[in-house]
């Protein structure tokens, strides 16, 4: 969504009454389902709603006119500004409502951030810390960076704000499961926002939590980037996950298998571009990679180069994935060669 | 890479009709799918017209590729896609699609422009949207020569000089008012989803 508000738009804001607005659209993030994600979207002028009318619903699914969620801002801004003032009358659930709806329409916006990690912690530092309330919270960020919406998917301040909230959750011995947590947030968010780095390496954070489950996540990223496979963020945290195999053994077995099964799909697909070619030749120079598995390689690049029109980009993407293997593969150990 | 959309559409007689179609809109929110879904039908036509029997074409326009087959016997199949699905089991897929739809369905049983069953189409449409299964049909299938497919960097480049994308839309029975709109509030946006 454009974040410059038309004419048409700025006249109608100054003519209506926005608080019934906010009261509705507040509303709607002081009760995020546990067991679901809400599907947010903004509304252009092409989907009007009826007067009174100030956001759709059907199930997790919410639409939000643009004009309506401008309106609910400038009143957020405000009671904001009131709580932040000495002796505010506003509570916490008012501050709390006004900070999801000002990252809603802002999701750089570190003060409601950072209110919202103010107005939890007082919840958590007692003897019985509310930990359903981190859940909540999660599940509030967790909507907006899986969402259709194209800015918050890729907000430092969101990831940075669901990596303090992790790490809460470590605090209070609550269950992290980055696998889950890959599969459903970090690769939604990828896929809304291609090459999405800050969400990538929220996920080296995840992986960074059990590093025990990097095979398994290995797997699972590894079917993203065939599906994706123009997206350099997703086949660079692959890398990372297969480096995080902790077992030298199990490491060598996943890097070759999955080199070789990448290999084939690129050869029958005839995959050109940089984002695959600089995985292959990053895991085919590692000493996981026996040296039948390295001529495999250079065979596969050497076909498509010569099906690539010479000097072209693709050509010289093919060309350098073999040159930069010249410069810095590591020698497998002599023991497994030929395996 | 993504698949969107496979359609056979009778292209004999102008204006085209899709006979059967299956789309994936899992990509699209709740309150826009059904203009993507419009958008998809409007577009394919739009190609299928434009391609003769016997010709294989791909038309890039924006984040899409429309890959199109033309059959002698008057239907064309039409594969709408991103453009990282290689062009190449597109075409496949479309060989596929139309040698079993022309074995399964005589020509009486469409040529008025009737509407055909044919829930393979879904099967595809998900099975082929695995990257495996791509593999696989790249493997089996006869081999194609990918220098008879012509590929145009735009849908304008595909019409007739003076014929306009935009008038297009604008004159299109198969649009609602709603996706006529949205159509225009895309553009103006500039956003990297633009429709089709």
């Amino acid at each position: 969504m454009s974040r410059s508000l038309d004419n048409d738009l700025l006249a109608h804001l100054k003519t209506e009454n926005p608080d019934p607005v906010y009261n509705d659209i507040s509303r709607i993030f002081m009760d995020v389902p546990d067991d679901e994600l809400l599907e947010i979207e903004f509304l252009g002028k092409s989907h009007p709603l009826q007067p009174g009318v100030n956001y759709l619903r059907e199930g997790k699914a919410v639409a939000i006119p643009k004009l309506r969620l401008v309106q609910a801002f400038c009143v957020a801004r405000q009671i904001l500004k009131n709580y932040q003032n000495k002796n505010s009358p506003i509570g916490a659930y008012e501050a709390k409502a006004a900070t999801a709806v000002l990252l809603l329409m802002d999701p750089e916006h570190l003060t409601a951030a950072n209110t919202r990690k103010r107005l939890l912690m007082p919840l958590l530092e007692t003897s019985e810390p509310e930990v359903g309330a981190l859940r909540q919270e999660k599940q509030f960020v967790d909507s907006l960076l899986t969402s259709r919406l194209y800015r918050h998917t890729k907000s430092l301040t969101l990831w940075s704000h669901r990596r303090w909230l992790l790490r809460q959750f470590a605090t209070h011995d609550m269950l992290v499961d980055p696998r889950h947590d890959i599969k459903n947030v970090i690769m939604t968010a990828g896929m809304r926002h291609p090459r999405n780095y800050p969400a990538w390496h929220h996920a080296r954070f995840l992986l960074d939590f059990c590093p025990q489950l990097a095979g398994s996540v290995a797997a699972d990223v590894k079917e993203f980037c065939l599906r994706n496979h123009t997206d350099i963020s997703c086949w660079s945290f692959l890398s990372y996950a297969i480096k995080a195999i902790d077992d030298k053994q199990r490491r060598r077995e996943i890097c070759s298998s999955l080199l070789m099964e990448i290999l084939g799909i690129t050869e029958s697909l005839r995959w050109t571009n940089e984002s695959v070619w600089v995985f292959l030749r990053n895991t085919a120079a590692t000493e996981f990679i026996s040296e039948q598995q390295f001529e495999s390689f250079l065979a596969i690049n050497r076909k498509l180069a010569s099906v690539t029109p010479k000097d072209s980009d693709r050509w010289r993407i093919l060309d350098g994935a073999r040159r930069w293997c010249d410069e810095n593969r590591i020698i497998p150990n002599p023991d497994l060669a030929g395996t | 890479m993504r698949l969107y959309y496979i359609g056979i559409i009778q292209n004999e007689s102008k204006p085209g009709t899709e006979l059967c179609a299956e789309k994936d809109l899992t990509s699209y929110s709740r309150w826009t799918r059904a203009s993507y879904e419009e958008f998809m039908t409007m577009f394919a036509k739009t190609v299928a017209e434009r391609t003769r029997p016997g010709q294989r074409q791909d038309v890039e326009q924006q984040d899409y590729t429309f890959h199109a087959y033309g059959r002698t016997e008057g239907v064309c199949g039409i594969i709408i896609s991103d453009q990282q699905y290689p062009a190449l089991v597109a075409h496949q897929l479309l060989s596929k699609v139309m040698d079993e739809f022309l074995a399964a369905h005589p020509r009486s049983s469409w040529s008025a422009g009737q509407s055909i069953a044919m829930p393979e189409l879904n099967d595809y449409l998900t099975k082929y949207q695995d990257p495996h299964q791509a593999d696989s049909i790249m493997k089996i299938q006869r081999e194609l020569d990918e220098t008879k497919i012509t590929l145009h960097k735009t849908i304008e480049s595909v019409l007739q000089r003076g014929e306009k994308i935009d008038d297009l839309v604008a004159k299109s029975d198969g649009l609602s008012n709603q996706s006529k709109m949205f159509y225009q509030q895309a553009k103006k946006q500039n956003s990297c989803c633009v429709v089709m």
